[in-house]
């Protein structure tokens, strides 16, 4: 596990919305909200979206993974007027998980183990990239920031936060969103969390890899 | 803000094993994609851009990897191994850091495991693994996987690792193996040419898939860099929030990443462009090309030469950019005959001499994802 | 004989939108909410160049019908019934 991170960070940044889906909850901003979990991921998702109420049909060509980051992303967002605050250039996505895109790339193999029944699907093969989810992002929320994806064994809190708090001090970069989101045959998760410039003084959670992992946590135990 | 340089690089594609024998290659106009049978990717003949395997099984013979590693871990090994060759970097110690880039990694192995790997080793961050316990590094190298931009996107996170002081060496290595996988996918895609691609030509009908394997090193240590000294000054990413796989018809978020590496930055004598050769990609870079006032600015693709290496084209194509200020030498746009772009560009129909001082590298890929670098030399 | 072509063509514009619906993952629309002479593209259900490769496939391997131009497959796709009619013309 990388052990990069150091305590050089300002306190200029702010988490300023949360959301996490586990099986059986979502947290937004540390509310929880209990979706019954039947062992069946695609309806579950599929459940979740209907109780949001939105009208987004391109949900439905979406892999697992890009289902569950979209969501997500509705719970972080919801309420929120990006626009009115940024250029949607200025707002940055900086993601990782540890499976990548695993579950779809083996729906994709599947389609050509059998050479007289060889059909691979485009439908499937695009979502065979763990960053197409940043794209399903940027669409729906008009995000056209920097984006970057990372593979990890687990979610480093640390590297994370401290690369966001880095893109965000240096560069045209105003907001960002910091996920993990991993979809797997075994389970499932997603966190994500919205960065801003904020004064300390205004903010109830500095960007730190304490206050990302106390969060996850949280979730986690509930 | 330290300055980033360029100490050292490698290169391997079907075009050689180092970066010298890549250039030689292309200075003598001559294309690693050949039109074959290649029955373990695809059941037709089709243009594919191949590293030597004998040769690769040769070399990683040398260094007892044949049985224990895959071909995309024996392939990142050898290029880090030649990169830092003749450089006096502890790659053990705390003050470097790998980072890699690719977008399916040791995918084949979902279909293809005759070695017989534990499951775990598809992931990336077991490849990860893998490479940081061969050179026995510090710290598990970064991985970053952001379909074909991973190269550009890991190069622009090296350096500002550099200029933020927080290592003195930063390794960025890029790689990706064809596979049935991948080539069965874009297949799907019909985004293939049936003849070796033709980047910005007005028949261009589509990419040539390319495998490869490449290495930059960086360091803070003006001393450690060769001459001519080669620096990274900016680098910037972007998403087009438009569509998952079509480019923006607008060049969108490609004119927001190069835009803002142009910011302030000297005037540009050379782009090497994504370029694959598709008819919408090269569209669309030509319009946010224009949108800049880039329109005469000689532009190529080295696509034409190895194909689209996916998470290596990056690296690759970026030591190529390299090579072309170290020689002062503007690479021909292989493949281009006859403007075939929305806008006209000045792509580069031969190869000639040029004062080559500061070159702009962009990439876009699936997802909407778009990155631009920016690279200056500084005769010492 | 025009009343079984009919009857040949109802049943394949009919099986052509199931097919539709599933394989585009049009998962709210039921059959009776696809017009068979309204254009699949750009207007009607909004469908995009993914879908359209989609179409291809579903032309290989349901129909046996080879697609190789996907500009081709613009005119062929235009509507359903212009989909039905190119099936029986290449069957």
């Amino acid at each position: 596990m990388p052990q990069y991170y150091s305590r050089k960070m300002t306190n200029k940044y702010c988490i300023t919305s949360f959301s996490m889906i586990g099986k059986g909850k979502v947290s937004q901003n540390g509310l929880m909200k209990k979706y019954a979990y039947t062992g069946d991921d695609l309806l579950y998702l599929k459940s979740i979206y209907k109780s949001l109420g939105i009208n987004y049909p391109k949900f439905y060509k979406m892999d697992p993974l890009c289902k569950l980051a979209f969501l997500s992303g509705e719970f972080l967002l919801e309420g929120i007027d990006l626009k009115s605050k940024y250029d949607p250039s200025q707002i940055a996505l900086v993601f990782s998980n540890s499976a990548s895109s695993l579950f779809t790339d083996i729906n994709h193999t599947n389609t050509i183990l059998d050479p007289d029944q060889y059909f691979p699907k485009p439908a499937v093969f695009v979502y065979t990239l763990p960053n197409i989810m940043l794209g399903e992002l940027s669409i729906r929320h008009t995000l056209k920031g920097e984006n970057v994806f990372f593979v990890s064994r687990q979610f480093d809190a640390g590297f994370m936060s401290e690369y966001t708090h880095d893109l965000l001090n240096t560069t045209r970069l105003k907001a960002c969103i910091v996920g993990w989101v991993d979809y797997l045959d075994q389970g499932f998760e997603s966190a994500m969390f919205l960065i801003e410039n904020m004064d300390a003084a205004k903010c109830g959670d500095l960007l730190s890899p304490e206050n990302l992992e106390e969060k996850i946590h949280t979730f986690a135990n509930l | 803000m330290r300055k980033t340089f360029v100490v050292a690089d490698n290169v391997i594609s079907s075009l050689g094993f180092s970066t010298a024998k890549n250039f030689q290659n292309l200075i003598c106009g001559n294309s690693g994609i050949k039109i074959g049978d290649y029955p373990h990717l695809y059941p037709e003949k089709f243009p594919a851009s191949l590293v030597d395997k004998n040769l690769l099984n040769e070399k990683a013979g040398n260094l007892h990897l044949q049985e224990s590693h895959t071909i995309f871990e024996q392939l990142l090994i050898l290029s880090i191994s030649d990169a830092i060759k003749d450089l006096s970097l502890d790659i053990k110690s705390p003050d470097t850091l790998i980072i890699l880039a690719s977008t399916k990694g040791n995918v084949d192995l979902l279909k293809n495991n005759p070695k017989g790997f534990k499951a775990d080793r598809v992931h990336l961050w077991r490849s990860a693994q893998i490479v940081g316990d061969y050179f026995g590094t510090a710290q598990t190298p970064l991985i970053i996987s952001n379909a074909c931009i991973s190269g550009v996107m890991a190069l622009i996170a090296a350096q500002r690792f550099i200029a933020q002081g927080k290592y003195k060496y930063m390794i960025v290595a890029g790689c990706d193996v064809l596979s049935e996988f991948i080539v069965s996918g874009f297949q799907s895609f019909m985004s293939l040419s049936k003849d070796i691609c033709r980047p910005f030509d007005n028949k261009r009908s589509g990419l040539s898939l390319g495998e490869g394997a490449a290495t930059i090193v960086l360091s803070s240590q003006e001393e450690l860099a060769k001459t001519p000294n080669l620096q990274i000054i900016a680098g910037a990413g972007s998403n087009d929030a438009n569509h998952i796989s079509g480019p923006s018809r607008t060049g969108e978020g490609l004119f927001i990443a190069i835009n803002e590496v142009l910011n302030g930055n000297p005037d540009v004598d050379f782009i090497s462009a994504h370029g694959t050769a598709t008819p919408y990609n090269d569209d669309m870079e030509s319009i946010a090309l224009k949108r800049l006032g880039l329109e005469n600015i000689p532009v190529n693709s080295f696509k034409g030469f190895i194909g689209h290496t996916m998470g290596a084209a990056g690296i690759i194509e970026s030591i190529y950019c390299f090579e072309t200020m170290r020689h002062n030498l503007l690479i021909k746009s292989a493949g281009f005959e006859n403007p075939g772009t929305s806008e006209k560009i000045n792509v580069v129909k031969q190869t000639q001499a040029g004062n080559v001082n500061c070159v702009l590298k962009t990439a876009s890929g699936f997802g909407g994802s778009n990155a631009a670098i920016l690279f200056t030399k500084n005769d010492k | 004989m025009p009343i079984f072509k009919n009857i040949y063509m109802e049943a394949l514009i009919k099986k052509l939108k199931t097919e539709i619906i599933e394989i585009l993952n049009l998962e709210d629309l039921e059959i009776d909410d696809i017009n068979t002479d309204d254009p699949l593209f750009n207007e009607g259900l909004g469908l995009d160049s993914i879908d359209a490769l989609e179409l291809i496939v579903l032309m290989e391997k349901e129909y046996g019908i080879k697609i190789e131009d996907p500009a081709e497959g613009k005119k062929i796709f235009h509507s359903v019934k212009t989909m039905a009619e190119f099936i029986s013309k290449n069957q």
